[in-house]
């Protein structure tokens, strides 16, 4: 693993609760209410790492929903033994990736898209998180999964080349040649 | 090592910021840093994104989302999700027997499950260029997967659009990409020095199935040395946006003013476009201000480039401040006459200056013209006009064929409109007409544009050609030349559909005494439901003549135009889950479609293309709702008062607002005005911009309903 171990905070915000046991359990066979306090405690955190990968409130959505519609049956696939917050951040990364590859063609959005969310206090103002986000949606699928996957989810390069099924190196590569098309659209407006 | 500018690239920076540079290396940048705020503030930017990236504003999660997919669950839905890896191709572990067999298993699995197909189907299309922003005359390495579209093709014609710096473009097969092992099909294009921009589409060797992006093509710019897009480029792509999606080009003329503000011709661009979408003295007030300060920027420039005093020249006439035009093409000089932009902004000075003498003109445009180089179009469309005006055939002749040079796909409309102008146009317009014909019917793959497929661009060709020459063919008849009108008239009965034009040739047969022929063309021309009412007015007479016939001549003429129009028709389901809005209230898009034909059209306040619509769309509700066929707006950016006085007009009319662009994503629009014709079950069966083309599309469609035949033409994915 790269500089982001079990214990680090990109890891925490998705981190097991005590009775995370039978709650895996009610959902692994298909009960309502046990899937429903798992959208409780996770969708927010889906959501979030769904739409910063696809960029669209709506693709995310259907990610999140795709998740909890397949999520009992995949979770036989989760044996217990590293962090379910951890596995489940995986598997909404690796999903909105499948989702981006496969959207991949539809039509740039409209500025107004970005505006849809709600604002949280931040030191870099709204209109340059705005921009930043015109911005990233304009970026080539390629070059922003990787820099949305490092950056902002904070997988180490060698989480993000398995995910996306590159090398590190075209991974490193890739967060550079991405850094760099932000640079060239975002200097003097950051 | 030593930096070659003095500077780390910026990589090195980006590396730098990770910690990955070798321990003295990044010790070096480090104290590079200290000294250069410049590279300081590079690395400091790359921080300051991550940290704006962390903080993006993000949806909230709605208890709907979970509602939404327990009652997938409830209703059987399941959907198998990727719970390991895909695993870098390099290092993808060779498949045992076992892990074969676990497939094989999981594939029956599968079978006994309803699973979403979304998530399982091939990828769609797509096309990748590297690199995507090449320096001049670089090889591209091309990379196109196929999807389902080509399953069955192994070599596939890529084809380009050129565009060069100095306005030329045109269109090649650029390549045969040819499907590998992987099942990507690869080539490589070399591109010519002179290229600024380039567009590609993909299609079959035979140009029946095509794939163009869903009509947004593939593009890429040519670079400068700092790895941005060149002026040249960005221009470029503005023009070829300029006919195809009128939104997006203004977007590219705003970048344009961002990324070189002190071009004059980025706001000279910028003006021209804003013009026809604001407030005109607000518009008028800000490029006055940006004009004032290129000026005084240019005025302190000691050596002013020829190019940039040609563009303030141009921006200067655009705000109607001929003094100020007038001096800045007289400083571009001589020297810079060659230019197109200062021959052109000379131009029109002198069109201004001598209007009416249209001879002077004329000379004048000579001279113009032997200095520029590689032509100008604005110089050779002012030539055909002054030229036509002024009704000397040599004159025109010379001017015409200068014109097509640069625009040979317009030659019919160019007569068509000549011939109108006077007799004397007659005898020209036939003669040219007749030297010309080979030529017209001859199939142009290079005039033929990147989303069309050869059958489509035959059908619009030879239906454009049978307007011409039906137009051709009346004047001539009004003239008394009979013999030159049945001959057009003969060559042009049959070639396509083009309703205007099948009057025009009614009446020519009317004329020399075919009635027969003339009740055919005629019911033809009554069969498109835009020209039923004309047709039917002008044709009184053999109509009522016989009327069980007339009506047998227009079942079987309906019949083939049904045949003609659904020939072109698409299959494409309606996506769900796409919300819109009707005054604040959530509205699905599927349950827009009342189970009638419905046509969808694509609005933006944006568009001056979409604007001059506004009054047609009027009149095509009327129709519509004559026919049982819904028209629903889907305004995109707010369209506010201009959407609310069409309604007011037309109450049939239905608007809801697109503003998130889930609609647009969903039906892959691209451009505004786009409209989709959608049947009463809420397939997708026409999709383009033309609006003449509605009404005919949409009878065919009911009249499908009426017999419940299927039409399965379904090449789109």
């Amino acid at each position: 693993m790269g500089q982001y171990g079990p214990g680090d905070p990109a890891n925490e915000r998705m981190a097991p609760r005590p009775d995370e046991a039978g709650l895996l359990a009610g959902a692994r066979a298909g009960n309502h209410e046990a899937l429903s306090e798992l959208f409780h405690q996770y969708g927010q955190q889906m959501l979030d790492v769904a739409y910063r990968t696809t960029g669209s409130t709506h693709d995310a959505e259907d990610v999140v929903q795709d998740i909890f519609a397949g999520l009992p049956e995949a979770l036989r696939g989760y044996d217990g033994t590293g962090s379910f917050g951890a596995w489940l951040r995986r598997l909404v990364a690796r999903v909105s990736l499948l989702w981006l590859r496969r959207e991949r063609r539809r039509s740039r959005r409209d500025q107004r898209a970005a505006e849809e969310g709600a604002g949280e206090v931040s030191p870099v103002s709204v209109e340059a998180r705005l921009t930043l986000e015109r911005v990233l949606k304009r970026m080539p699928v390629e070059l922003r999964s990787v820099y949305v996957l490092k950056e902002v989810e904070g997988y180490p390069h060698a989480d993000v080349a398995d995910l996306l099924g590159i090398s590190i190196a075209a991974s490193q590569t890739r967060l550079h040649r991405a850094r760099h098309f932000l640079r060239d659209r975002l200097r003097g407006k950051l | 090592m030593i930096w070659i500018t003095g500077h780390p690239g910026f990589r090195r920076l980006s590396r730098f910021a990770d910690g990955e540079l070798r321990a003295r290396e990044q010790a070096r940048v480090a104290s590079h840093l200290a000294d250069c705020p410049r590279c300081r503030e590079d690395v400091a930017l790359v921080r300051r994104m991550a940290r704006a990236a962390r903080t993006m504003p993000t949806p909230r999660a709605s208890d709907e989302l979970l509602q939404q997919a327990l009652a997938r669950r409830a209703a059987s839905e399941r959907v198998l999700l990727p719970t390991t890896d895909a695993g870098a191709p390099a290092t993808a572990r060779p498949r045992t027997a076992r892990t074969a067999a676990i497939a094989a298993m999981l594939t029956l699995l599968v079978g006994s499950l309803v699973v979403s197909v979304r998530m399982l189907e091939a990828d769609r299309p797509d096309l990748r260029l590297h690199p995507e922003g090449p320096v001049a005359g670089e090889v591209l390495s091309v990379e196109y997967h196929g999807g389902a579209l080509f399953a069955d093709q192994t070599h596939l014609k890529l084809r380009a659009r050129y565009r060069t710096a100095t306005d030329r473009q045109w269109q090649l097969l650029a390549g045969i990409l040819v499907r590998g092992d992987d099942g990507l099909y690869r080539t490589d294009v070399a591109l010519p020095d002179s290229v600024v921009y380039a567009a590609f589409a993909v299609e079959d060797l035979y140009g029946e199935r095509l794939d163009s992006n869903n009509r947004q093509l593939w593009d890429i710019m040519v670079r400068g040395d700092d790895g941005t897009p060149t002026l040249d480029a960005m221009a470029a792509r503005l023009r070829d946006l300029e006919r195809r999606d009128w939104g997006e080009a203004y977007d590219v003329a705003r970048e344009m003013t961002e990324r070189y503000p002190d071009e004059p011709r980025s706001w000279a661009t910028r003006f021209s476009y804003e013009l026809g979408l604001f407030d005109r003295d607000s518009v008028f007030d800000t490029h006055r201000a940006e004009f004032r300060r290129l000026e005084k920027r240019l005025s302190e420039d000691p050596r002013p480039e020829p190019q940039a005093m040609g563009w303030l020249a141009s921006y200067a006439l655009g705000l109607g401040d001929i003094a100020s035009a007038s001096t800045w093409v007289d400083r571009a000089g001589e020297q810079g006459r060659h230019l197109s932009i200062v021959a052109e902004s000379e131009m029109m000075l002198l069109a201004l200056r001598h209007e009416g003498d249209l001879e002077l003109i004329l000379s004048e445009l000579e001279d113009l013209w032997t200095a520029v180089e590689g032509g100008s179009v604005a110089i050779a469309n002012l030539g055909w006009q002054t030229a036509k005006d002024l009704g000397e055939p040599a004159t025109m002749h010379r001017w015409l064929d200068r014109y097509l040079v640069h625009r040979p796909r317009e030659d019919v409309l160019l007569l068509a409109d000549a011939a109108d102008a006077t007799p004397e146009m007659v005898s020209f317009t036939t003669v040219w007409t007749a030297e010309r014909l080979p030529y017209l019917q001859r199939r142009n793959d290079g005039l033929r544009p990147l989303h069309v497929s050869q059958d489509d661009h035959l059908r619009r060709e030879t239906a454009e050609i049978q307007g011409f020459l039906a137009k051709v063919g009346s004047i001539a008849l009004e003239n008394g030349d009979t013999e030159t009108a049945e001959s057009l008239a003969m060559k042009a009965k049959d070639l396509g559909w083009n309703s205007r034009g099948l009057l025009e040739l009614s009446a020519i047969f009317l004329a020399v005494g075919d009635t027969a022929e003339a009740t055919r063309l005629l019911a033809r021309a009554a069969a498109d439901p835009l020209w039923t009412s004309a047709a039917e007015e002008r044709g009184d007479d053999l109509s009522n003549a016989n009327a069980t016939h007339w009506q047998k001549m227009l079942t079987s003429a309906r019949n083939d135009l049904r045949s003609d129009v659904l020939d072109a028709a698409v299959l494409r389901y309606l996506p769900g889950g796409v919300d819109l809005r009707s005054e604040s209230r959530p509205v699905q898009l599927t349950d827009v479609i009342r189970e009638r034909v419905t046509v969808l059209v694509f609005l933006s306040r944006y568009s001056a293309p979409a604007i001059d619509q506004l009054e047609s769309l009027a009149e095509l509700s009327q129709s519509l709702d004559g026919m049982g066929a819904d028209l629903v707006l889907l305004d995109i950016d707010d369209m506010g008062p201009l959407a609310r006085s069409l309604v007011e007009s037309s109450p049939t009319i239905r608007v809801f607002s697109d503003f998130s662009g889930s609609a647009r994503s969903a039906l892959g629009s691209s451009k505004t005005p786009d409209i989709f014709v959608v049947d009463e079950s809420g397939r997708i069966r026409f999709e383009h911009s033309e609006i003449g083309e509605v009404l005919r599309q949409v009878e065919a469609l009911q009249h499908l309903r009426g017999t419940g035949v299927q039409i399965a033409h379904a090449y789109r994915p």
